[in-house]
């Protein structure tokens, strides 16, 4: 399987759809998009940005279709579908709610067994 | 940003999948792209190319890696996609064909309704086969390795075979115990329920205890028998019901274990209720069960089990066989075990070496048991031929399809023109088939119905139909089974047509273009249903023919104007002279009632019971044996001949003066007489019955030879006595009665007349004697009636094939026809271009058909009864059949080629 170090199961999908709630974009844009957004903090290699991509279509939360990049190549775009905006929000909201968890557990004081 | 045009969609929209290989372009196109785009980016923040690719390269990952598991799941999602444009193209098919039937509505209904018979032909014989050959009995835990016992003597090195066993061999049986699991003893018996007027009879079967342990069925309610309800010496009163009675009788009161039956003047604890459908090893439903010795006297039990009971035969035995151990050594052990008791009780040895007695186990599995079952093999015969009915069936709706081919070709070839490939044509054309063959199936329910109904009568009228549907899963798998081939069969034919077809010669040509190539297919499958039909006319003959022989056997009675009464004693301990008492009052009433002509008691019943004795006849030293034994006698009042309409040959019939035991009178039939007095009369004769030392008895009277068992059966020697001169020892008594009416109407009515003749008397069983003798004619009826049938269903699809054809043609040949006509042609002579198309398929298929029954005749033969499978009068009659179809057939088509007017013929171009 292609090696996601910095992320957490499933979180790859969810960033990639949040990638294309601003219309149709390529590999590539999705790609840089995350990288450049996270700083590069998110070290994805992109071979797995593109099998999430191709799972996203066989799911059908995205669909693809060729046209032509602003360099003026020939590019597959990819564009939500509603499912696919549909699983964004669902996504996205218990990714939130994990991460409120594991936070409210990182910072707990930790004086609650003595109490 | 701009695009190209929405391809994808478009190609959705045409229902074009893409190919593997444009996937695998598409997904290393993408990763380029990528690549380049990032080198591209790269060098123009100042990175040296070389430097930038490997960088580029190290961010993307194994690229080989990622083609692969790309393209395996673009692989995988092609597949899908296939499937699913498959499935939206059958769906579009199956639209379109309905579309098109429904247009044609006469063409779509003649094709359901043809499938429909064809099928439901095959589904109806299907079920019975299933119930008659396939079906182990139901809910016997593992029924291979449960058997019943045959007890088997040999008669001069002639081995006779029963199926009834005594008391004691059943417990010879159960004493065998290393070799069996378990033994069991049943006897099927009706029970009188109730008191007085309100009793009525039910089914009953005595069991063992073992029963139901033996078989492995577990009750549905309470529980079944246990080891102590066969309590030594009598067993407690107890009953097991089945399920139909409980839902009946009971209303299916969960609180039924602990209600009584009243039987006689017993009352029996119902403790259990049997799970569903279950009938044991029985092949008629039984109501209750009860313990065999229960309700009988010790000394009853006693006697069944003493020395004495050894050669009173009223049991059935099954057993299971113990793991590992065969059939054939079961029963040579358990043959042991019964000589070795034969021994202790006093059978001399020299008898055991003559007739060598043993057990032979048979398998309960129906294939087995069944085997020699006339019924069973009629069935399969039918079964078989059912098959031709659906074959004739298919061909008729294949030949209506190529009908229909010819008028469609144009169809066809603009579809095709238009891009439709033949693989396509080909699916929509097995889609219709297949929506035919649906519809038809469905249809065919009805006729299973129907079907399943007139076959339960015939061949099952002993079982209980009132909780088992027509229509079960088995039959309903077949039918779907016989649908389908009917489905890809009738599909099959166009779609071959449509490949073949030179489709562009039909778009060039007008109407009447492809007449020339319409004829081979459709000619071989006239050929192909006449040849059939000519098979099922001549099987029908056969057995129809059979059947009379049968029914016109002289059997020496009369059982058709008969009605049997017998008191249900069950339950009552009557003793024999008591019995005798409310017997002779039972005949007194019969006598006085007006609508009786003549009534009598006699010891036996033919078809029933009979009993056999030792017969001296002075002057001789002993009688030559005859194969089916004897002699046999008979005990009866007088009037019995005449109530039986057994015909007396010389001398007398008995009067009440012979009723006096000191003066001994016999009745002997025409075989015994010719054997011991050949060429002699017999009257005045004397006969020592018993034992050589027993008073003469004096030949009064010689009868025909009435059978005694069986429809078909060697003679046999038989006496009839006074029933006050018959051995003590016998104990059955029924009372015959000849109604002056119809028998079977008068039934009721003498039941109820018989029954209120005296107070308490127990309940009286009356039945028509003819339902003794019909089941022995089940197989020749069954072959008779559904031969006729099949036939009648052969003949006229194969009539209404070869009108519609020759009528297609002389519709097809207007054109030809008129201008003959114009050119002078004589009006006989385009009648016979009519006549003889027609007459010539049906002689080509008639000498088909004769052929295979010449040559399938011999394995027929067996099943028929005095009947050659080669009578010629019975082939003579089928071609006379067969001509007369060609008649009917070509009669219509005919008169429309003779008023062909030349005129409008001419002008239609």
């Amino acid at each position: 399987m292609p090696s996601e170090p910095m992320l957490l199961a499933g979180t790859l999908d969810l960033l990639v759809l949040r990638t294309l709630t601003w219309g149709p974009r390529h590999g590539y844009a999705v790609a840089r998009w995350i990288k450049d957004t996270s700083g590069e903090t998110i070290e994805v290699e992109d071979r797995a940005l593109y099998l999430a991509l191709h799972r996203l279509e066989e799911r059908g939360y995205v669909e693809s279709e060729w046209g032509v990049s602003d360099a003026n190549r020939r590019a597959k775009y990819y564009q939500l579908t509603p499912a696919g905006r549909r699983e964004l929000r669902a996504s996205e909201a218990s990714f939130t709610r994990y991460v409120d968890a594991v936070f409210k557990i990182l910072r707990a004081s930790g004086a609650g067994s003595r109490a | 940003m701009t695009r190209e045009p929405r391809i994808a969609g478009l190609r959705r929209f045409f229902s074009l999948p893409r190919s593997a290989r444009t996937v695998e372009r598409e997904i290393d196109d993408e990763i380029r792209f990528h690549i380049e785009s990032r080198v591209a980016d790269l060098a123009a923040r100042g990175i040296s190319r070389d430097a930038a690719r490997e960088k580029a390269l190290s961010e993307y990952g194994d690229v080989m890696a990622s083609r692969r598991e790309l393209n395996r799941l673009e692989r995988r999602r092609l597949a899908r996609e296939r499937w699913v444009v498959r499935a939206e193209s059958i769906r579009q098919d199956l639209a379109y064909a309905a579309r098109g039937l429904g247009r044609q509505r006469g063409f779509a209904l003649s094709v359901i309704g043809v499938l429909a018979l064809g099928i439901g032909a095959n589904a109806t014989m299907f079920g019975v086969i299933d119930r008659l050959l396939l079906r182990p009995p139901a809910l016997v835990a593992d029924p291979a390795r449960v058997v019943t016992a045959d007890f088997v003597r040999s008669f001069d090195g002639e081995p006779t075979h029963q199926e009834t066993l005594s008391y004691p061999q059943y417990l010879d049986l159960a004493g065998a115990k290393s070799i069996f699991d378990g033994v069991a003893a049943y006897t099927e018996t009706n029970l009188a329920l109730g008191h007085g007027a309100e009793a009525r009879s039910v089914r009953g079967m005595k069991v063992s205890a073992s029963y139901f342990s033996m078989l492995g069925v577990h009750a549905r309610i309470g529980r079944l028998f246990l080891p102590e309800d066969d309590g030594a010496p009598v067993a407690p009163n107890v009953a097991v019901v089945s399920y139909g009675f409980w839902q009946r009788e009971f209303a299916g009161d969960q609180g039924v274990v602990g209600r009584e039956l009243q039987v006689g003047d017993t009352k029996y604890v119902i403790v259990g209720v049997a799970p569903r459908h279950f009938v044991g090893l029985s092949s008629s439903a039984i109501d209750v069960w009860i313990p065999i010795t229960s309700g009988e006297t010790p000394q009853a039990i006693a006697g069944w089990s003493g020395p004495r009971g050894r050669n009173g035969y009223w049991l059935q035995a099954a057993a299971r066989l113990s793991p590992g151990v065969e059939r054939e050594r079961a029963a040579a052990g358990a043959s042991r075990v019964l000589r070795a008791n034969m021994l202790r009780d006093g059978v001399p040895e020299n008898r055991l070496m003559e007739s060598q007695p043993r057990f032979e186990l048979r398998s309960v599995l129906p294939r087995e048991a069944r085997a020699h079952d006339a019924s069973a093999r009629v069935a399969l015969l039918l079964g078989a031929v059912s098959v031709l009915v659906l074959v004739i069936a298919c061909a008729n709706v294949a030949n209506l399809q190529l009908a229909r081919g010819i008028r469609r070709r144009r169809e066809i070839a603009v579809r095709s023109a238009l891009g439709a490939g033949v693989g396509r044509l080909v699916q929509q054309l097995l889609c219709e088939g297949a929506l035919l063959a649906t519809l038809g199936g469905v249809a065919a329910l009805v006729v299973v119905a129907g079907g399943a109904s007139v076959m339960r009568q015939i061949v099952f009228p002993q079982l209980d139909w009132e909780d088992t549907p027509a229509i079960d899963l088995h039959v309903l798998a077949y039918a779907a089974l016989a649908a389908l081939a009917a489905g890809v069969l009738t599909g099959l034919v166009p779609a071959v047509q449509a490949r073949r077809a030179r489709l562009t010669n039909a778009l060039h040509g007008g109407a009447r273009e492809g007449r020339v190539h319409q004829s081979k297919a459709r000619l071989a499958l006239l050929i192909v249903q006449a040849a059939l039909s000519m098979v099922m006319l001549v099987g029908t003959g056969l057995f129809v023919r059979s059947l009379r022989h049968v029914q016109a056997l002289p059997i020496g009675m009369e059982p058709e104007h008969v009605l049997t009464a017998e008191l249900n004693l069950s339950g009552l301990s009557y003793k024999q002279p008591e019995i005798d008492a409310l017997y002779h009052r039972l005949e007194r009433a019969a006598l006085a009632y007006r609508g009786i002509e003549s009534a009598a008691l006699s010891t036996s019943l033919p078809f029933w019971t009979s009993w056999g004795t030792r017969v001296h006849v002075a002057g001789r030293d002993s009688l030559p044996r005859v194969r089916d034994g004897g002699p046999y006698f008979n005990g009866v009042t007088p009037g019995y001949l005449r109530t039986m309409g057994m015909r007396l040959l010389r001398g007398r019939d008995f009067t009440v003066a012979d009723q006096n035991p000191s003066r001994r009178v016999v009745i002997v039939n025409e075989a015994f007489a010719r054997l011991a007095w050949p060429n002699e009369d017999a009257i005045g004769r004397c006969v020592r019955i018993g034992s050589d030392t027993a008073p003469c008895a004096d030949v009064i009277g010689v009868v025909g030879n009435p059978r005694r068992q069986e429809i078909i059966e060697d003679v046999s020697l038989q006496l009839f006595l006074p029933l006050e001169q018959a051995p003590a020892w016998v104990e059955t008594r029924t009372l015959v009665i000849r109604p002056t009416g119809d028998a079977r109407r008068a039934m009721a009515s003498i039941r109820r007349y018989l029954q209120t003749s005296a107070p308490d008397l127990p309940y009286v069983d009356v039945r028509w004697m003819q339902e003794l003798v019909s089941p022995q004619t089940r197989s020749w009826r069954m072959g008779a009636s559904v031969f006729a049938a099949f036939g009648a269903l052969a003949l006229l699809l194969a009539m209404v094939g070869l009108y519609s054809m020759l009528s297609y043609d002389v519709a097809q040949r207007t054109h030809e026809l008129g201008v003959r006509v114009a050119l002078g042609a004589r009006r006989g002579h385009l009648a016979r271009l009519v006549v003889e198309a027609g007459a010539r398929i049906i002689a080509v298929g008639t000498a088909i058909g004769l052929g295979i029954v010449l040559l399938a005749g011999r394995f027929v033969q067996p099943l028929l009864f005095e009947t050659s499978p080669r009578q010629p009068e019975i082939l003579a009659g089928a071609l006379g059949v067969m001509v007369a179809v060609t008649v009917l057939a070509t009669l219509l088509p005919t008169r429309r080629a003779l008023e062909v007017d030349p005129i409008i013929a001419l002008r239609a171009d």
